[in-house]
């Protein structure tokens, strides 16, 4: 007996396909979803990282490392000795004269420190949701800050009013302890996110000192512009969260912000190693609040 | 059932206005314009410092003369103090070369009431609920 062959009517067949296309349009946004909910696990992850490793300095070196060193701006920061702690010893070894005692050698942007270090991107201090930049010479842009208080980059003991409460890093060598952290540790930021500036924009230039830290003075992801200290490295774009200003002045002195890629806030590692998302709509004294190490505020939940 | 609905409706209300309230948490929206020697101030940052315990309540920037916080990042109703800063423009770094020590910071030209000298001789500022909250600055 020979079999009934049965094919598809064209109304079946665009029927299905009309099912199919529906399926594909509910996916793709949910696929979009995913991307950004995994790269924000691996920023989370790289501050994770950066905990242990700020604990493991701690426990051998007996202190924190400092922001900046001896000299300043330009003879390396914290990423640079923090380097050795997150398995990178190799590449820490080739860099010279880091705190630059002399004022005289080599700085972070002169050989043989760019080629060997600061042109180099590790992947562990970037944050794949937001876009990678060079401003100058294949010198790198990075996502991860230290906190340096609740007032300016100078770490002003007084600004418009709000008291500096101490920070876990300090400027020019000078370095504090975890133990230290008398605000409790969980109660205290060490490091938080920041985004790269675009161009020769040197925000997330944390090779360099003004960078190489936040000020917690504004909530996270603020719209009130960060101010550089030059118009040149400022990239104003307000439209992809960059808001920037070229002209401190004493009541609006260097500053950078915390900021992010992520919906509604900004991921922060607490000096209990914890990593926290921070939301945009925190109160600005409690945010100013997490950011002393020793500042006696009485803040139970944010 | 009819007898029913008024008293279905009420708490819906209620929980509407509650729950579209409590988005800004209590706070308004603040605007304003800054007039600086009779022109609008092209670039600059005003802060609002609350009255009792001293603390940055709100921070919005300046452009063009105009500043505007939407309530979501906006104010409690009550007095401010107000810090209003901007720099002269000028200190450039070296063109095309990797950022060194930065120098001192720009000369301030707004007066030193509405900013170094803030704490002794503050300029305050009301902030009321229920209506547009516009604050007018004219600086000589």
């Amino acid at each position: 007996m020979r079999k009934v062959r049965h094919g598809f009517t064209l109304i079946e067949l665009l029927v299905v396909i009309a099912i199919i296309a529906i399926l594909i349009g509910l996916l793709l946004p949910a696929v979009q979803k995913v991307r950004e909910a995994a790269a924000r696990m691996k920023c989370s992850n790289n501050l994770k990282q950066l905990g242990l490793a700020f604990h493991n300095y701690n426990d051998s070196q007996n202190r924190l490392p400092p922001a900046t060193g001896p000299s300043g701006c330009c003879w390396g920061t914290w990423q640079v000795v923090i380097l050795p702690y997150i398995e990178q010893d190799n590449v820490f070894k080739l860099y010279v004269n880091w705190g630059g005692n002399d004022r005289t050698g080599p700085r972070y942007s002169g050989s043989p420190n760019t080629i060997n270090v600061c042109n180099k991107r590790f992947n562990i201090l970037t944050c794949p949701s937001d876009t990678p930049n060079t401003p100058f010479g294949g010198l790198t842009n990075h996502n991860y800050a230290v906190n340096l208080g609740n007032t300016g980059y100078g770490q002003q003991s007084v600004l418009n009013g709000v008291r500096f409460g101490g920070a876990p890093f300090l400027l020019n060598g000078k370095s504090t302890t975890i133990q230290g952290i008398s605000d409790g540790t969980s109660n205290t930021m060490l490091a938080a996110e920041v985004l790269q500036g675009q161009g020769r924009d040197l925000r997330g230039f944390t090779w360099w000192g003004d960078a190489s830290g936040f000020s917690a003075y504004l909530p996270p992801n603020t719209t009130t512009p960060d101010v550089i200290y030059s118009t040149y490295y400022c990239n104003n774009q307000p439209q992809i969260n960059l808001p920037c200003i070229g002209t401190p002045t004493a009541s609006n002195p260097s500053r950078m912000s915390a900021r992010s890629r992520h919906t509604g806030g900004v991921q922060v590692l607490f000096g209990d190693g914890g990593v926290r998302l921070v939301p945009n709509s925190i109160n600005i004294a409690v945010w100013q609040a997490l950011s002393t190490s020793m500042g006696g505020e009485s803040y139970t939940s944010y | 059932m009819k007898a029913l609905r008024p008293s279905l409706l009420l708490p819906l209300c209620l929980g509407l206005a509650l729950g579209c309230s409590g988005s800004s948490d209590g706070r308004v929206a603040v605007s304003g314009t800054v007039v600086f020697k009779n022109n609008p101030l092209d670039q600059g940052t005003i802060q609002f410092f609350t009255k009792e315990n001293n603390e940055l309540a709100a921070a919005a920037s300046i452009s063009e003369g105009k500043f505007h916080l939407p309530a979501a990042q906006g104010l409690k109703p009550g007095t401010y103090r107000i810090v209003l800063s901007s720099g002269e423009p000028g200190t450039k770094a070296p063109e095309d070369a990797a950022p060194g020590e930065t120098g001192p910071p720009a000369k301030e030209r707004i007066p030193k009431e509405y900013n170094v000298d803030s704490l002794k001789k503050p300029v305050y500022r009301d902030v009321v609920a229920g209506q547009k909250n516009q604050l007018e600055f004219n600086i000589p």
